[in-house]
């Protein structure tokens, strides 16, 4: 009870709620298809960036190889789903397990040479040696060749439950989200204040609930494709959200220190007394199984998974690109920077086309070489640790 | 049978040839100053398109790579003194920036060549069609490609042998800090370098259009050919180089004419059993 | 008398330690001045930093009356210094004639005589490559390196005869009785000895600063001051 007392006293609370009201806007209010959808991808594509973060922000292990997992996860997806009869979660626990274990193959296969370029270039041998194999026309029955294969869409994205599972619970939470964050404001308010108030917010929040009724009413009678739209949008964004605390909460956690003395000096990490293979062997696996995870996510809005469009190191350079602009060992970066790619993307294509990617390229050099630590980075100043304080952190 | 096999160590060769001229740079590059250029290879891709153009344009085949030469060297100067040269000793910032360089010439060039692949409308009728002594066919075109390479190969050699500045790059591979002690400009020689090996880049770009034929694609392949020629034959090793480039170009090549399905893969597969069996490289190490 | 060169409460940081805190002295044209003092005094830093590889970051450091601060290494070694650092550091995959060459940049054609002269075994070895010659060996290279300049004016020179034979500190003995004649020398000596043979003046150095200083005859007849910052290690 007391931690959650503190949980709700952080200033993160309010700031998860209006989140969490803007998240809901796209579908709910604002009912836009293609808007929506973009969003989702930013969405599962955070999730892979936010891979990317976790091991070269905070473990300084830049892995070119990374879509590796992303693909491999979004094939198991495709194939749970067209040969098995389990369902979407259970492909994307596949995906999530697939990853995990090709990052633990991965690691004992580069433990002699598992930092720095060595380690670059040998993690983008090894998705090389797949993608060409995959290629290959012998490879064909797994691969589905150029053509890559289908991805049955999941029953999930279709139903109707999912999407009320999904809309109250969103809503429930938004609503708690209100009622917490208009109390603890009200809390000194005389009676004659609060009474107001309270009046007024159940307003809102009833409002809210019933205009969810309506639009819930609406989705049920609305072509397919409309529901699948919303639920794979809700369904992202839940995955997006979970991870995001979940990664923050590791990377805050004894282990995530002890990455983080790596990323700064292994050699010292190993004098301290701990053995960083160890910890290089989790980071890549708990960064694997989160690639693998996205890449599950993204298999059904690829509609065919093909060797091509999934483990193209180009998804690499992308999410490294994102996390970089948003700011390396922030995880809210790699966010905002897949955030703010894809959406100069959806807008500027419709009008300058392939100049968009150009200036895509100018606006990263221009952060790179003014804001070095990436936006959020530069928003968000601490100071930073020094190498001696995290230390004695990890000592104590 | 005997036909089969010298066209594949013909090609081999000639495949050696352009992986040599890709990774040479690319290897002092990263020898002199720990840079690993990104960009490399988006200067084996332009090179290909300037002289592709210049070629179109004037019917000169010579005229086109040595364009394709002297732009490459003249852009890299442009990028290593605006840009890199501000980040000098930040790994990390180096290695975004030249992304970010490759990031814009890849999507420039997709802009103006989208999907397409292009060849040389002329190159002179002494490089066209084959030779034929005895049962053996060799594709003409390809053997300037092995001349080219062996004379650049030379020359670079010469360079780095028998002059002060060749002197200064090869003690600057081994220890910058010492070099500088002593007197070496090692920013002006790397500056050299720098635009020598984007030179050779984009030469090596300019041969391929007649063989393989100018794409946006080749940018990011021959980058990552880069990579494993340099793990193969050792980081900052000149003559491992060579020896790796000349080796995984006729192992590609002999896979292509007999198993074809492991050419793809080949070279990766023999970057990952060198970084994994002898990670200073094949070369590296004991012999130079 | 001049000084040829002049450091001025230096201060230098590498990463996060304080190495030099306030150091200074001069070097008087034409003499050998010996730093002396425990591992991680700061000597070596001390050569770094004149040479430009730590660069200072409060203080200053003049050679001929002309500051260094903020010239590249490259300059300041081009303006005619020497250096010749604890660990060798030759070039191991350059010819011994080729690590030679590296020392005489500065000028237009490299005249090696003068490095074979020093160290006549060196000429045997010319074209072998600096990674073949024995760690002794090796150390001599680093020193015929930083002297085969006939130009260079003062010599940084750190603990040459560290680790070698008998015999081969005698061909260093050798070599700095006839450097000395020509250059200005500033000598981080690996025991009294050398220090005492060779010096006319001496500094002792401990965690960072300049402990003592002065002509070499007080350092030969107090004998607590190498008890107090020498300790045993030095015999």
């Amino acid at each position: 009870m007391r931690n959650l007392a503190k949980h709700l006293k952080s200033n993160s609370y309010p700031l998860a709620t209006i989140g969490l009201f803007f998240a809901l806007i796209p579908i709910f209010f604002y009912f836009n298809l293609p808007f929506a959808d973009i969003l989702t991808r930013i969405f599962a594509i955070s999730i892979y960036a936010l891979s990317f973060d976790l091991l070269l922000g905070y473990t300084g292990l830049l892995n070119f190889g990374q879509s590796l997992f992303f693909g491999m996860g979004a094939y198991i997806t495709a194939y749970t789903l067209n040969w098995t009869e389990f369902n979407f979660m259970v492909a994307l626990l596949f995906s999530l397990l697939v990853g995990a274990i090709l990052g633990v193959i991965l690691s004992l296969i580069v433990r002699r040479s598992f930092k720095g370029v060595p380690f670059t270039f040998f993690s983008l041998a090894f998705v090389m040696i797949i993608l060409s194999m995959f290629q290959k026309r012998i490879f064909r029955p797994v691969s589905g060749g150029e053509g890559g294969i289908l991805v049955p869409l999941p029953g999930i994205l279709k139903s109707i439950w999912a999407i009320r599972v999904f809309e109250y619970g969103f809503l429930g939470l938004l609503a708690i989200g209100l009622l917490v964050a208009i109390y603890k404001n009200t809390r000194n308010f005389s009676l004659l204040q609060q009474v107001p108030t309270m009046l007024v917010s159940s307003g809102i929040i009833g409002g809210i609930f019933y205009f969810a009724t309506e639009h819930l009413s609406y989705l049920e009678s609305a072509a397919s494709f409309e529901r699948l739209t919303a639920n794979r949008y809700y369904l992202t964004l839940s995955f997006l959200v979970a991870i995001y605390f979940l990664i923050r909460r590791v990377v805050s956690s004894p282990v995530g220190k002890v990455w983080q003395s790596i990323r700064e000096n292994e050699t010292r990490t190993e004098v301290i007394g701990y053995n960083t293979f160890n910890y290089k062997l989790l980071a890549l696996a708990v960064s694997g199984s989160i690639a693998g995870l996205a890449g599950g996510l993204y298999a059904p809005y690829l509609l065919t998974v093909s060797a091509g469009n999934v483990f193209d190191p180009f998804i690499t350079i992308r999410a490294l690109i994102f996390a970089v602009l948003g700011g390396l060992g922030t995880l809210k970066g790699a966010i905002l920077g897949a955030g703010i790619i894809l959406l100069l993307e959806h807008f500027l294509n419709p009008l300058i086309g392939g100049w968009t990617s150009i200036l895509i390229g100018i606006i990263f050099i221009f952060v790179v070489f003014s804001m070095p630590r990436g936006i959020v980075g530069e928003l968000t100043v601490t100071g930073g640790k020094s190498f001696r304080e995290m230390v004695r952190e990890m000592v104590s | 049978m005997i036909s089969t096999l010298a066209s594949a160590l013909i090609d081999g060769l000639a495949l050696s040839m352009l992986y040599f001229m890709i990774a040479s740079g690319f290897s002092l590059i990263f020898g002199l100053e720990d840079i690993v250029n990104f960009a490399h290879g988006s200067f084996f891709m332009l090179g290909a398109f300037v002289s592709y153009e210049v070629v179109s344009y004037t019917g000169s085949f010579y005229l086109g790579l040595l364009a394709a030469g002297i732009a490459m060297a003249i852009l890299a100067a442009l990028v290593e003194s605006g840009l890199l040269r501000r980040k000098f000793g930040n790994e990390m910032a180096i290695i975004m920036l030249t992304l970010g360089i490759m990031y814009i010439i890849h999507h420039g060039a997709l802009l103006r060549y989208g999907a397409a692949s292009s060849t040389y409308g002329t190159i002179p009728s002494y490089i066209q069609g084959t030779l034929k002594p005895g049962p053996i066919i060799i594709n003409k075109y390809r053997l300037f490609i092995i001349v080219l390479g062996f004379i650049i190969a030379g020359g670079v050699f010469l360079f780095l042998n028998r002059t002060n500045v060749g002197l200064i790059v090869r003690a600057g591979i081994d220890d910058v800090d010492m070099a500088k002690a002593l007197g070496a400009n090692t920013k002006r020689t790397f500056t050299l370098v720098f635009a020598v090996g984007s030179a050779l880049a984009g030469l090596g770009g300019a041969a391929a259009v007649g063989w393989i034929y100018a794409s946006v694609d080749l940018g990011l392949n021959y980058l990552f050919f880069a990579f494993a020629i340099v793990v193969i034959g050792g980081l900052g090793s000149f003559k491992g180089t060579f020896y790796a480039a000349l080796l995984a170009g006729i192992i590609h090549e002999l896979f292509a004419y007999y198993i074809p399905f492991l050419a793809g893969p080949s070279l990766f597969i023999l970057m990952a059993a060198v970084l994994l069996l002898k990670p200073e490289g094949l070369l590296g190490g004991a012999t130079q | 008398m001049k000084n040829i060169l002049e450091l001025q409460n230096v201060h230098v940081e590498i990463e996060e330690a304080y190495v030099l805190q306030g150091v200074s002295f001069q070097v008087p044209e034409g003499q050998l001045v010996a730093i002396l003092g425990r591992n991680g005094a700061g000597k070596t830093t001390t050569l770094e930093s004149i040479l430009g590889l730590w660069p200072p970051f409060d203080g200053d450091v003049a050679f001929k009356g002309e500051s260094l601060l903020g010239v590249p290494p490259y300059k300041i070694a081009q303006k005619g210094i020497g250096y010749s650092p604890d660990s060798a550091r030759i070039f191991s995959n350059l010819t011994v004639e080729e690590n030679l060459r590296m020392g005489t940049l500065n000028q237009d054609s490299a005249d090696l005589e003068y490095a074979y002269e020093l160290f006549p075994l060196l000429k045997d070895h010319s074209a072998n490559l600096g990674k073949s010659l024995s760690g002794g060996e090796q150390k001599l290279l680093a020193l015929a390196r930083a002297m085969v300049d006939k130009s260079n004016e003062l010599l940084l020179i750190d603990e040459p005869t560290e680790g070698l034979s008998p015999e081969n500190s005698q061909k260093v003995y050798r070599a700095l009785d006839k450097v000395k004649e020509r250059a200005s020398v500033l000598l981080v000596a690996d025991n009294l000895q050398l220090a005492e043979k060779f010096a006319e003046k001496f500094l002792v150095m401990a965690n960072g600063v300049v402990e003592e200083k002065g002509n070499i005859e007080k350092l030969i007849e107090n004998s607590e001051i190498a008890e107090k910052y020498l300790g045993t290690g030095v015999q």
